[in-house]
């Protein structure tokens, strides 16, 4: 026989008084995790240009060596 | 699992189903907790959104269920203690306690009536409390406990072990004539 258990019950009893939350919690949530989306997606868009704006202001360049572009198999080498 | 869809899809379905399934319990874990029904809305919006923020830190060595409790637990627990909305009888008016005389078992718990359950858990220390429900309504391991409180296993057992003998004292206390 299982064993009883009056902490679960009060927990049971709990969920059935209280119902569910108010709706307008989960809506709140929702609006939330929007606003954070939205900033993360500026924060990524924008920084790195912020970024590059602020070292040019202190005094720095932005001559950062490049790796030279991989050529397409099929690229006719200019003649020199 | 809806965690790692979530976190891989970014899709708000996902997360809405997390809301859906485990809001219930938070919600009735907070309110055993603060004992306020608006406080508890609060307190549930808020540990979802510690939820969205840290989620990505959920490395999935534990349920996801005692990660999101143990989160529950630690907010209640801030709380209460920002706002000095403690109960009656403050940890120190337990110092006399002897520990070794005072154990309760876990079926004198577990077999507490509910009405009487409740008024001695309203009237325990808010430590106390969490640790009881951890145990008898999580069913979590000492090693979970510990893990979730950041404690060692030692220091819950014998916290445990008080809070089960303040339990038991209080029960008899207002219990005793029936």
């Amino acid at each position: 026989m299982e064993q009883e258990n009056n902490f679960k019950a009060w927990e049971d009893e709990l969920i059935r008084n209280h119902n569910r939350p108010p709706s307008h919690i989960g809506n709140n949530l929702r609006q939330n995790m929007g606003f954070f989306r939205l900033f993360g997606d500026l924060f990524e868009l924008y920084m790195p240009k912020m970024f590059k704006i602020i070292v040019q202001v202190v005094g720095g360049t932005d001559n950062v060596p490049q790796t030279p572009r991989r050529q397409p198999p099929n690229t006719i080498q200019e003649q020199p | 699992m809806l965690v790692s869809q979530y976190l891989l899809t970014q899709q708000q379905w996902y997360f809405n189903e997390l809301y859906e399934r485990y809001s219930p319990k938070v919600f009735a874990k907070c309110i055993a907790l603060l004992k306020d029904e608006v406080w508890a809305q609060d307190a549930l919006q808020d540990i979802f959104i510690k939820v969205v923020l840290r989620l990505s830190d959920f490395g999935e060595r534990s349920k996801f269920s005692t990660w999101l409790y143990s989160i529950t637990y630690n907010y209640c627990i801030d709380q209460v203690r920002k706002r000095k909305y403690d109960v009656l009888m403050p940890d120190e008016s337990w110092d006399h306690l002897d520990v070794s005389d005072e154990t309760a078992d876990d079926k004198y718990l577990l077999e507490t009536k509910i009405q009487e359950l409740k008024v001695v858990m309203v009237e325990l220390p808010v430590t106390d409390r969490v640790l009881l429900l951890m145990k008898y309504q999580d069913d979590l391991s000492i090693r979970d406990i510990a893990e979730s409180m950041n404690k060692t296993e030692s220091a819950i057992k014998m916290q445990l072990l008080r809070a089960k003998a303040k339990f038991k004292n209080l029960h008899e206390k207002l219990f005793k004539h029936q």
